[in-house]
């Protein structure tokens, strides 16, 4: 009998299944896209190969690409969703970036800048209370602090340049800059010291290679047993790690997957005047056939734009009208500094510096190449400059207006990509009830009713905004004192990428879907373990990480309220990800 | 009949008797229509030595989005990712009709007995109107073409007149950029023909939908120059030679295909390898 079931493999799903079936129990998941299990020769890393909107490897659609199209979601505004279907989900394309949040955001915070955060939507318990579960998942992983290659020495010359100081701790304490705490391994061998690929071949290389194509996927190095590829996106760790279960925990069970698994309904029951979760319906994507599966507790973890489309499909309760509502994303923006000189944007890890400024956000700096390049100069809310600016002719400390670089100036600028350094704005951007994922009035689709994304992105509140300019303007000063000839910012349109908080947990049962456990207000057994489940956006830190902390406690509370178990994070040691009975279950075929 | 559709004799410009003739090239016209217009947009964000590029007053001596097949990858991409109902593709469409109204046929299409349809002033709305009244599929690429015409229409209403079909890629460069104001801010005209002839669910979204429309269109054509697309070979999952937009970008020099890795490796800054939590917070 199936005791869990967990919808969706992406950067959460895994966490929990992993957990709970080292615990012992018997763990389904089921993932709506592809499974990639040969991701080697599966990937290429040509650009549109990967990361067409309609026919991609990486998109959101079922598996069989170039037969159906990806499916369908409204946008009633200029914004574009990097959301992606299949075993790993959005970590497949993220960078790896595994910063904790700022502690401001936490309930227990009492620091003298408390005020500056989005207090209204803290998170319902204390920082020090997720420590245990950061470390849990930081050894797991494995997170690693990044190596620098040669664009990292310019965001830090950047730094340097305005007078920050280096953070030398995993916490986000004050204004710093440091190299990130990467879910990345660390180039050993001839990993990062050549570009002969014969030398390039595991184990001779082992970690990064420097390859640059971390939003590609990481199939580095080559011949790696899957669980040794350098980016811990959740296929290269947590998937492996649940289907692999019984070799490297005492009481582990294997778990259950199964891949191109849409579940299109959340099956319930009501009980003294609120609702049970019981199981799920799901819809085979390649035959249409339906199923349905029943199980003491279900864990919702396909994102944020889906467990809101599910939830809603499934006519569960809504009381307060908080589904889907409080969707944060950042309010990423984009700031490009042009120089004279080489500085290896399209090469190595994708994203290996940072800078936190609590209160306000974050900066990162991110190597891409020509085409995602491209993509990032054409993506913005100012028109084109020199053209029209939409309204917005927003000007500071880089040069002219923000806006698209297209045409003539967009061919100049990208005329050498690796003379290129961008930064990333991670905003603290505040939970807002109107930017929000519902059910569309578009026709529904094969798997029912089909989510509408409305972000505002003019309409975010003054402090969002405010930030977000703090931000930019810190940027193109890094950029400008690490020797930038020119510097360009987009103003991005809404881009969902960084997304969180559509299913909000919170104490506050008006404003919030789930208990400070993430169990849903008014169904019970149903839990969240994704995005969705932040309360806030953290602080603008990347959110992968301290999602997968949340589930891990997450995990324990199921495990302990539902199944009469003991807590383990503050008990036992954690089996890496790289640990041997995990490659010899991979190298044995268990996972896939 | 889908809203927003209009009788096949709503206007009398082509007798019925040429009709069978006009069908024969409805088909051709169109595409042609769309092409031009899409490959209007990729000359506008990556000019090059091409015929669109001279049509638009902007060129370059190195190749551009023409070279690149980037309109092929635009119209392709459109037409797979915009998976919208067949009948709000055929309502836009028709909504927008107005933008080639009267634009002429191609003329290199016209030869033979085709050449009556010129005599009688057969327009591409005419062509149009033959492809939305059967009941074929139409890909997202030819409304938003249409969109992208209508509003080239707005800021030069003679650019019906040019070397191409498409009003929007007889725009000049700067002109190009001020029909995608108006699709991007949603212009009122535009929101009221949407208004006028779509279905429900656009006709509440006019404008979301014309700044949906406006964006990807955008964020599409720089998109592709740059990618491999042109090149690519789908059964072996490789470039069979080099991209043009990795030249362009000084990509990789003298690759086919990517890296797995680079000589990148600069050690670790102020040579530390691993971080821990803070004293304050438990740390050592």
């Amino acid at each position: 009998m199936t005791d869990v079931i967990v919808i969706g493999s992406g950067g959460g799903g895994p966490v929990m299944a992993k957990e709970l079936a080292a615990r012992g129990l018997d763990v389904l998941v089921l993932e709506g896209g592809p499974r990639f299990p040969d991701s080697e020769n599966e990937w290429s890393r040509y650009e549109n190969d990967c990361n067409s909107p309609a026919d991609g490897y990486f998109r959101w659609g079922p598996s069989d690409r170039f037969d159906k199209p990806p499916w369908l979601r409204e946008l009633p505004q200029n914004s574009y969703a990097f959301q992606l279907a299949g075993a790993g989900g959005t970590t497949l394309h993220y960078f790896g970036n595994s910063p904790r949040a700022m502690p401001g955001v936490f309930a227990d915070y009492t620091g003298p800048d408390a005020d500056r955060y989005d207090v209204a939507h803290r998170f319902p318990f204390g920082y020090r209370e997720l420590i245990p579960y950061y470390e849990w998942v930081e050894e797991t992983l494995p997170v690693e602090t990044a190596a620098m290659g040669t664009k990292e020495t310019f965001f830090f010359r950047g730094a340097e340049g305005i007078g920050l100081p280096v953070n030398p701790y995993k916490d986000i304490l004050f204004d710093s800059f440091r190299p990130q705490e990467n879910a990345i391994l660390q180039p050993e061998g001839t990993a990062g010291r050549t570009s002969n690929e014969y030398l390039l071949r595991y184990p001779t290389a082992q970690g990064c290679t420097f390859c640059g194509y971390c939003f590609q996927g990481c199939i580095e190095p080559r011949k790696a047993p899957r669980n040794l590829k350098a980016k811990r996106q959740t296929d290269n760790s947590y998937v492996p790690m649940m289907l692999t279960a019984d070799r490297w925990a005492p009481e582990g069970r294997p778990v259950r997957f199964v891949c191109d698994a849409f579940v299109t309904r959340i099956l319930s029951e009501p009980a003294n005047g609120r609702a049970v979760a019981r199981g799920v319906r799901w819809r085979d994507t390649q035959t249409g056939e339906e199923h349905e599966e029943t199980a003491p507790v279900v864990v919702m973890a396909g994102g944020c734009t889906e467990n809101p489309r599910l939830w809603l499909n499934s006519q569960l309760p809504d009381p307060n009208g908080w589904v889907g509502r409080g969707y944060t994303d950042h309010a990423l923006d984009w700031v490009i500094g042009v120089f004279d000189e080489f500085t290896g944007n399209s090469r190595g890890a994708s994203s290996s510096a940072r800078a936190d400024f609590p209160g306000r956000g974050a900066i990162e700096q991110v190597g891409l190449p020509p085409a995602l390049q491209a993509f990032a100069m054409g993506f913005s809310d100012s028109g084109i400059r020199g053209v029209y600016d939409n309204g917005r002719p927003l000007t500071g400390s880089w040069d002219g207006e923000a806006g698209r670089v297209y045409g003539r100036e967009l061919k100049e600028v990208l005329s050498n990509v690796d003379r290129l350094v961008n930064m990333l704005v991670l905003t603290d951007d505040d939970v807002e009830p109107q930017n929000r994922a519902l059910r569309s009035t578009f026709p529904e689709d094969e798997n029912g009713p089909v989510p509408r994304l409305q972000i505002e992105g003019r309409e975010r509140s003054a402090r969002t905004i405010a930030n977000r300019e703090f931000l930019a303007d810190r940027a193109a000063r890094m950029l400008r004192a690490a020797g930038a000839r020119r510097v360009l910012r987009m103003n991005f349109a809404p881009l969902p990428l960084h997304v969180h908080s559509s299913m909000r947990m919170g104490d506050d049962p008006s404003n919030s879907v789930l208990d400070p456990f993430c169990e849903g207000r008014w169904v019970d057994r149903l839990f969240v373990g994704d995005n969705s489940a932040l309360a806030n956006a953290l602080g603008g830190p990347n959110p992968t990480l301290t999602t997968q902390a949340l589930c891990t406690r997450t995990a324990e509370r199921i495990f302990i309220k539902y199944f009469g178990g003991e807590p383990w994070v503050d008990r036992e040691s954690p089996v890496s990800s790289l640990d041997q009975r995990v490659t010899e279950g991979v190298l044995a075929g268990a996972a896939g | 009949m889908v809203a927003g559709l209009w009788p096949l004799s709503a206007k009398a410009d082509v007798p019925p008797s040429l009709q069978p003739l006009l069908s024969e090239i409805a088909g051709p016209a169109i595409d042609l229509l769309v092409y031009d217009t899409y490959a209007g947009l990729a000359v506008m964000a990556v000019p090059g030595p091409d015929r669109y590029s001279r049509a638009q007053g902007l060129t370059s001596a190195t190749p551009g989005g023409i070279e690149a097949h980037s309109p092929d990858l635009i119209q392709h991409t459109l037409d797979f990712y915009i998976a919208w109902p067949d009948a709000y593709l055929h309502a836009l469409a028709a909504a927008f009709r107005e933008g080639v109204s009267d634009v002429p046929l191609p003329r290199e299409l016209l030869t033979g007995p085709l050449l009556v349809l010129e005599a009688v002033g057969a327009r591409m709305d005419d062509a149009l109107k033959l492809v939305l009244a059967n009941d074929q599929t139409v890909p997202a690429s030819l409304p938003l073409a249409m969109l992208m015409n209508f509003a080239a229409t707005q800021v030069r209403p003679s650019a019906v007149v040019g070397p191409t079909p498409s009003p929007f890629a007889n725009l000049k460069w700067h002109e190009k950029g001020m029909a995608f104001q108006r699709i991007e801010q949603a212009d009122p005209e535009l929101v009221a023909l949407i208004d006028q002839n779509a279905p429900q669910p656009l006709k509440e979204g006019a404008s979301g939908l014309l700044r949906f429309a406006g964006g990807t269109l955008l964020e599409l054509g720089g998109f592709a120059t740059y990618t491999e697309w042109h090149v690519f070979d789908r059964r072996t999952r490789r470039a069979t030679r080099r991209p043009l937009g990795w030249d362009l970008s000084r990509y990789m020099p003298g690759r086919t295909t990517p890296a797995d890795g680079w000589p990148e490796f600069r050690g670790y800054y102020e040579g530390r390898t691993e971080t821990h939590t803070a004293p304050q917070y438990g740390g050592p």
